[in-house]
């Protein structure tokens, strides 16, 4: 199965190298969940996530026929959308637009899958909605990491290779991100 | 909420929880984006892109600067040249067309040139 998976992305690749639309349509199919999640958890508005998500797209079509598959092309997609993201956080500095939409799930476009071995729907929402105002006031670096390593399940290795930063930085990023959260969540509880 | 507590485990699992999903419409306009690439010859693309801008702003630049030169080294030479304007579109020597010896009075100087000989 394992085999199979990577011949298979092996033809994808081979495929965007060709420049082959199709394959697009195929990258969108595997990793649109995925890209759409990092961005409305980076940016934290579904508008913004969907334009970073189609010129990512685009990226990857224009630069597919020099992409050499070396880390993976999960990891390749995801970071074309972390640096389109950042480029947007970066320019919301000084234009500062957020939609005024009071749930952070609304707003970010996000939906909440209640678990099933824990208790009471309605008060996980709750929590999970406390979550997430907690990680909008994250810095960006921060709240990537989080993002990648929780809500998309990379490994700390695959972070690292995918922001190009020393895995110890990723960890200590992680864990720094981990505690302003439980600060925070606690500071909402009182 | 209170009487949770909030660990790390707790924080991974409902941060897994939640996701987005995909929008089918950004694929459709991914590929009419790229429709419209194909359509469009490479050179109009280039004129609606910021590149050409920039290009454009450069060029403007470069000769703005060049015809600056241009005007100032004209300036120059027409301040260091003997004759004036006026002379050289009459082909005026200050003789007025007579001979050099028949211009002059018989006290040797020069009529109507206000004292500048020829």
């Amino acid at each position: 199965m394992q085999i199979l998976a990577e011949s298979d992305e092996k033809e994808l690749i081979a495929s965007l190298r060709a420049r082959d639309t199709e394959a697009l349509g195929e990258v969108f199919r595997r990793y649109g969940d995925a890209m759409t999640t990092l961005a409305a958890s980076m940016l934290r508005n579904r508008t913004e996530a969907d334009d970073v998500v189609e010129d990512a797209l685009l990226r990857i079509h224009d630069a597919g026929h020099g992409f050499r598959g070396e880390r993976g092309l999960r990891t390749w997609v995801l970071r074309i959308v972390a640096n389109l993201c950042r480029d947007r956080l970066r320019r919301r500095k000084f234009t500062g637009t957020l939609p005024d939409e009071p749930d952070a799930f609304e707003r970010a476009g996000l939906q909440f899958d209640p678990i099933s071995e824990w208790d009471g729907a309605l008060d996980q929402r709750v929590m999970a909605a406390a979550l997430e105002r907690a990680i909008e006031s994250l810095p960006p670096d921060q709240r990537e990491v989080v993002v990648l390593r929780h809500r998309l399940d990379l490994s700390h290795s695959d972070i690292a290779n995918m922001l190009n930063v020393p895995e110890g930085t990723v960890k200590s990023r992680l864990a720094r991100a981990l505690t302003a959260l439980r600060e925070q969540l606690k500071g909402a509880e009182r | 909420m209170s009487g949770h507590e909030w660990n790390d485990e707790r924080i991974g699992r409902l941060l897994g929880a939640s996701r987005a999903t995909a929008n089918p419409a950004v694929l459709a306009r991914v590929r009419s984006r790229l429709a419209a690439r194909a359509a469009n010859p490479g050179w109009l693309a280039f004129l609606g892109s910021p590149v050409a801008l920039a290009t454009a702003c450069a060029l403007l630049l470069v000769s703005g600067v060049l015809s600056l030169n241009v005007v100032r080294a004209d300036r120059l030479t027409a301040a260091t040249a003997s004759t004036s304007l006026v002379s050289a579109l009459l082909d005026d020597d200050g003789t007025y067309g007579l001979p050099a010896a028949a211009a002059t009075t018989d006290a040797g100087t020069v009529r109507d040139s206000n004292g500048v000989t020829p």
